[in-house]
């Protein structure tokens, strides 16, 4: 481990999703040095992954790239990736923050990004970008579109072979690195920490895991995004173009037997974008929701609903007990048709798609070493007061946004990101940013 | 049907909840239960309906279904509930409503207080316990302490004459339950009442006899009911294996108890003043080994429910436990009796034998009330059902 010298900043944003790169933007353009800390090799959180948004469907890189590169390149943003919060101390001023550089055995400064490593790598291993659809590299630069663009070299599937150290025209190989031990010394925090997604796992009667044309919506959604594995909409069995899609609405969501009882907001709306995006690549595929209520509550959410059903995708009220998978891998849904008359149904499907939940990053409370961060009882961050600040959390000058503090959508979650930055300038340039109503001064 | 307004009782949440229904209010109806359910089918889809029923305050669609008894209490759906709304509480709570419903007037407020209440059932048990205990206590003969003199003691035919009578006024309670419950389940079906009636009798009668095998003698849809267990090894280790022998044990015992009433000479040994009868005679030994049986099976249902250790034995009601207390305790009084007497001591035999009797007594009173009713109007559900059935499918 290198102990490197003290920096000071004005702000430090943990996590590089689409909140904390809105956060870090904003702060940056007011003129606060801030430091983002991101714990995955590439910014960009989860938006990036995603094909298209609802209820525009626009494409999601394409927004969230422009943010990627301006983080990347803007003066007053020090960009830490690959690095995590070790611990969090409040001292007089502010913050002492404690981050841990993991080592990328690939010196930044000096990789092009050429992909020679990747092509002499003998070991593949699934990728997390397309969440295990298709393969990577031991080394291997994350995406196409990574910020940063660098290669990466993942030791605990390395056979030390030094074919990449061999053919890398640039000498940026280096398995001498050591973590790096950060401290920065900040006035204000913003929590941008985002979620988990539910472990479909977890669900035994669904069979995730074991049955192969059982995705997630994750990787649903890779399969639908432009720059899809196989460039083509297959299922993984048999790689057979799916006719009969299902879906499982509220996997892990609303669902008191794997402690989350709440809903997780976006699903009904990314499902029954995928289903767009599905019948724009399967024109004649069938496509069905098993849905329990239909929650589309935003702005053009209930004409997006309508227009799916126009489309003809079928929305079917009860959720799935069970999955059963058939010698031919085509998979039988068990479910009660809890609209009309009721009754236990099954249905068969060539490809079933649960629509995971999002679940809190709960780590983040057992950061703060001297002073405690407020939790809700599921697990997100607790915002002290709504309606006075959605971006307050318990501790003076610590701020959160975006799905750190329960699920949201990419609009609300950019929203956030942009109070919490300037509730955050408010409490560094001394102003209280805790204005109750009695400290309004009189004449206001 | 849809000229009569359907008429919704607010109460019957709360009813259903002080019954058992613990948490019939959290559900939202997904419909999860249904479809996790293994003997749940499209004609007969439950538990859903039911607690949808339950939450409308739809108290006479409840009585009219025979699909609350066809549920064996296996607990999937209520593992699988993401409200954890307990939904085969649920239905064991609406099974003790409707046990208390088909019951006559009078012994249906008697019914529903011996569930909500807890003191009111001890009390009841003590009173009903004292009825053969005074009876003996006054009709007694001659206590004989130097030999086991059983019959001399209390005189055989007066325990004839006890049992016939309260077996007349048990069976006429409960021949009212199933007819209430027939009428009920039956109502506005065509070919079950009025019309069409006679013209499928036989067919009626080859469904009667499919549910009176399947359903009461090999209890098949018990044995649906736990997935998991296909070979003979999980079998013997399944609910279904407790109640076979708690089953099988109590008919066996039931028909040495007949048999010895209505065929004395069947017995080669004449049964006049407490002579022994050797194990061996045919009778006794169906006897013996039914006991056996309905030892072992009381035995291992009574420690399932103290360990908790499935959905159906963890949440045990007052009745529940008397009942299979009360089996218990009959098969272990009875066996005590035959060791006391073969040892020749014969203020324990009478002593004994007093307890067996007060045992048996309650029993039998409280049958038509509690769980035990469910072995009449389980198979009639049943058949009632396949019976829907078969007039939908023609």
């Amino acid at each position: 481990m290198t102990e490197l010298p003290e920096e000071a900043y004005d702000v430090l944003v943990i996590g590089g999703g689409i909140a904390g790169m809105e956060a870090a933007i904003d702060l940056g353009d007011m003129g606060f040095k801030v430091a983002l800390v991101e714990k995955e090799p590439t910014i960009g959180g989860k938006m990036l992954l995603l094909s298209k948004v609802f209820p525009t469907l626009d494409c999601a890189s394409c927004i969230s790239g422009t943010k990627t590169s301006t983080v990347s390149h803007h003066p007053n943003i020090r960009l830490l990736t690959y690095s995590e919060v070790a611990g969090i101390e409040r001292v007089d001023s502010g913050f002492v923050a404690r981050v841990t550089e993991k080592p990328r055995y690939v010196d930044a400064s000096l990789c092009t990004s050429c992909g020679e490593c990747e092509d002499a790598c003998p070991i593949i291993v699934p990728n997390e970008f397309d969440f295990g659809l298709r393969g990577r590299k031991a080394i291997y630069i994350p995406f196409d579109t990574a910020v940063p663009k660098n290669a990466v070299l993942d030791l605990d599937n390395c056979i030390y072979c030094m074919q990449c150290e061999r053919v890398c025209p640039a000498d940026a190989i280096n398995f001498l690195q050591v973590p790096k031990a950060h401290t920065l010394r900040v006035k204000a925090i913003i929590l941008a920490v985002g979620f988990k997604l539910f472990q479909a796992e977890k669900k035994k009667d669904y069979h995730y895991g074991e049955y192969p044309n059982v995705l997630t919506s994750m990787q649903m959604d890779r399969v639908v995004a432009p720059t899809r594995p196989y460039n083509a909409v297959i299922r993984p069995s048999d790689g057979k173009e799916p006719q009969n899609v299902g879906y499982v609405l509220c996997t892990g969501s609303r669902d008191r037997t794997v402690g989350n009882p709440r809903c997780s907001q976006v699903c009904c709306m990314y499902s029954m974008k995928q289903a767009q995006l599905i019948m724009g690549s399967l024109p004649t595929a069938d496509i069905t929701l098993y849905y329990m209520d239909i929650r589309a509550y935003g702005k053009g959410f209930e004409e997006f609903y309508r227009q799916s059903r126009d489309m003809g995708v079928k929305f079917v009220r009860g959720k799935v007990g069970k999955i059963e998978q058939k010698p031919d891998s085509n998979l039988t849904v068990y479910y009660e048709d809890t609209e009309g008359s009721g009754g236990m149904r099954k249905a068969d499907h060539d490809l079933m798609v649960l629509s995971v939940g999002l679940l809190p990053n709960t780590e983040v409370a057992g950061l703060f070493k001297n002073v405690k961060l407020d939790l809700d009882e599921i697990g997100w961050i607790r915002i002290m007061n709504e309606t006075r600040s959605s971006v307050q959390t318990n501790i003076d000058g610590v701020f959160a946004a975006g799905c750190a503090t329960g699920p949201k959508d990419i609009p609300d979650s950019v929203l956030e990101a942009g109070a919490a930055a300037s509730q955050c300038a408010a409490y560094i340039r001394g102003a209280s940013a805790s204005i109750t109503a009695h400290e309004v001064p009189a004449g206001i | 049907m849809a000229d009569k307004p359907i008429k919704s009782d607010p109460g019957f949440v709360d009813e259903v909840k002080a019954l058992g229904g613990i948490n019939v209010e959290a559900c939202f109806n997904c419909g999860t239960c249904t479809a996790v359910c293994p003997l749940s089918s499209g004609a007969s889809s439950f538990p859903r309906k039911m607690i949808t029923y339950t939450q409308l305050g739809l108290k006479d669609k409840v009585l009219e279904s025979p699909d609350l008894w066809l549920c064996n209490y296996c607990g999937e759906c209520s593992k699988s509930c993401p409200r954890e709304a307990a939904p085969a509480e649920t239905m064991m709570a609406l099974r003790r409503y409707a046990i208390s419903q088909y019951a006559p007037p009078g012994f249906s407020s008697f019914s529903r207080m011996i569930y909500r209440s807890r003191a009111f059932a001890w009390i009841s048990m003590i009173l009903i316990s004292l009825i053969p205990l005074v009876l003996m206590l006054g009709l007694h003969g001659p206590i004989n302490s130097s030999s086991v003199l059983m019959f001399t003691f209390f005189p055989e035919h007066y325990i004839d004459y006890i049992g016939i009578t309260l077996g007349v006024i048990i069976l006429g309670v409960m021949l009212y339950g199933l007819g209430k419950m027939y009428y009920m389940t039956t109502r506005g079906m065509s070919g079950f009442q009025g019309e069409g009636h006679s013209a499928n009798g036989i067919k009626w009668l080859q469904e009667f006899t499919k549910t009176l095998f399947k359903e009461v003698f090999i209890q098949k849809r018990l044995d649906q009911c736990n997935e998991n267990s296909k070979g003979w090894r999980e079998r013997l280790n399944s609910e279904w294996f407790t109640h076979m022998t708690i089953f099988w044990g109590f008919i066996g015992l039931l028909i040495t108890t007949s048999l010895g009433f209505l065929i004395p000479s069947a017995i080669s040994v004449p049964l006049t003043n407490g002579l022994y009868i050797p194990v061996t005679e045919p009778i006794r030994l169906l006897g013996t080994l039914s006991g056996l049986l309905l030892v072992y099976g009381a035995t291992r249902a009574i420690i399932n429910r103290v360990n908790k250790s499935e959905i159906y034995s963890s949440h045990t009601y007052f009745t529940d436990w008397a009942f299979l207390v009360l089996l218990l305790l009959a098969g272990l009084t009875g066996y005590s009796l035959e060791i006391a007497y073969y040892v020749n001591s014969p203020l324990l035999t009478y002593a004994l034998l007093t307890v067996h009797l007060i045992v048996v007594f309650d029993l039998f009173v409280v049958a038509p009330f509690t769980k035990f009713a469910h072995a009449l109007y389980r198979p009639l559900a049943i058949w009632v059902s396949r019976a829907r059935q078969y007039i939908e499918t023609t």
